[in-house]
């Protein structure tokens, strides 16, 4: 199963994407490129590292990009309230960044959330202009509901938060 | 109804179904037959979850929670009284298949009643033998350590 869109297929002919790529839903066999891809940028404290505990139990939460068999993104969309849900764990392999990966691997997860009829989805993130790119907002990391600190209050940062939150509205629109 | 054949549709929730999936856990879980589950329970765990619908209403819910690489469990599967006769089964089968899908070898559930499992293929399992992993809910667990639960388990 694919979430690309014919814009996206001439839009990658356009950009150069390697039309071998898909995004899809995560599977377990796919946890594992998943927790090394997402570790070794927070390594470097690019992103938050997760456990494969956690990705285990919200693998649904997953989709991953792969090429001839090997994973060379992923993100995950987490529902946290009837309102709300959060991007997290976007990742692209070095070399394959400056594709479009990372788009098709949002608009993946954004169509998700019009399947699940969240009205909104947020992120907090080292890259806000990307998310802009997507059609996000950036706002005041105050302005989002309490609802998420409840995961906010586990993360090694806190309470010193340096990333951006950005917001999209899914009220009224189609990805 | 008698002689009638009665079908609910099984499809995955999306977020307005979450307070009517919670009253019907809840209800269950008032007569002891379940764990009760929170809102917020069943909104992290959204995508564990499948839906029975019959004439655009909710009748019942069970979830699939993926625990490790090989194994996941059963848990909230409950109907409501105007729920077709094996509606149960039905969602058990529902997500026996999503397990399929994912790759996940085992599924185990520690069940009031296990004979809606029995009759899908699980059988009784030895409590000391399931996977330590299966054990770190229990602790938070309202019933710990006096479980009166019944362990089953299949191989998909």
């Amino acid at each position: 199963m694919t979430f690309m869109t014919t814009t996206d297929r001439v839009s990658e002919a356009l950009t150069g994407v390697a039309p071998s790529i898909i995004v899809r839903p995560a599977l377990l066999p796919d946890v594992q490129p998943i927790v090394d891809l997402v570790n070794g940028y927070a390594a470097r404290g690019e992103m938050l590292p997760k456990s494969l505990n956690k990705v285990y139990q919200n693998i649904r939460d997953f989709v991953v990009a792969e090429e001839a068999g090997r994973v060379v993104g992923c993100g995950a969309l987490h529902v946290l309230w009837d309102d709300l849900a959060e991007i997290r764990s976007l990742a692209v392999v070095e070399g394959y960044q400056g594709r479009r990966i990372g788009a098709q691997i949002v608009e993946a997860l954004l169509l998700d959330a019009e399947r699940l009829a969240v009205p909104q989805v947020f992120a907090l993130t080292y890259k806000p202009r990307f998310f802009e790119r997507c059609g996000f907002t950036v706002v005041e990391r105050e302005t989002l509901p309490r609802k998420i600190w409840g995961d906010c209050i586990d993360c090694i940062k806190f309470p010193h938060c340096d990333e951006v939150a950005v917001v999209r509205d899914m009220r009224g629109q189609r990805c | 109804m008698l002689g009638r054949a009665r079908f609910a549709s099984i499809r995955r929730p999306c977020v307005p179904d979450v307070q009517t999936m919670v009253t019907i856990i809840n209800a269950r879980a008032a007569e002891g037959l379940i764990l009760p589950r929170s809102q917020n329970y069943v909104y992290q765990n959204l995508r564990d979850f499948c839906v029975a619908e019959e004439n655009g209403k909710l009748v019942g819910c069970g979830s699939l929670h993926v625990l490790w690489g090989d194994l996941g469990e059963i848990r909230g599967l409950a109907t409501t009284e105007e729920a077709p006769v094996g509606l149960e089964g039905q969602l058990v089968q529902a997500l026996l298949a999503e397990g399929r899908r994912l790759g996940l070898p085992h599924v185990f559930a520690f069940m009031s009643r296990p004979q809606v499992l029995l009759e899908q293929g699980f059988v009784l399992a030895d409590r000391d033998s399931l996977p330590r992993i299966a054990w770190r809910e229990c602790i938070d667990c309202v019933k710990f350590p006096n479980c009166d639960e019944v362990p089953v388990w299949i191989d998909l």
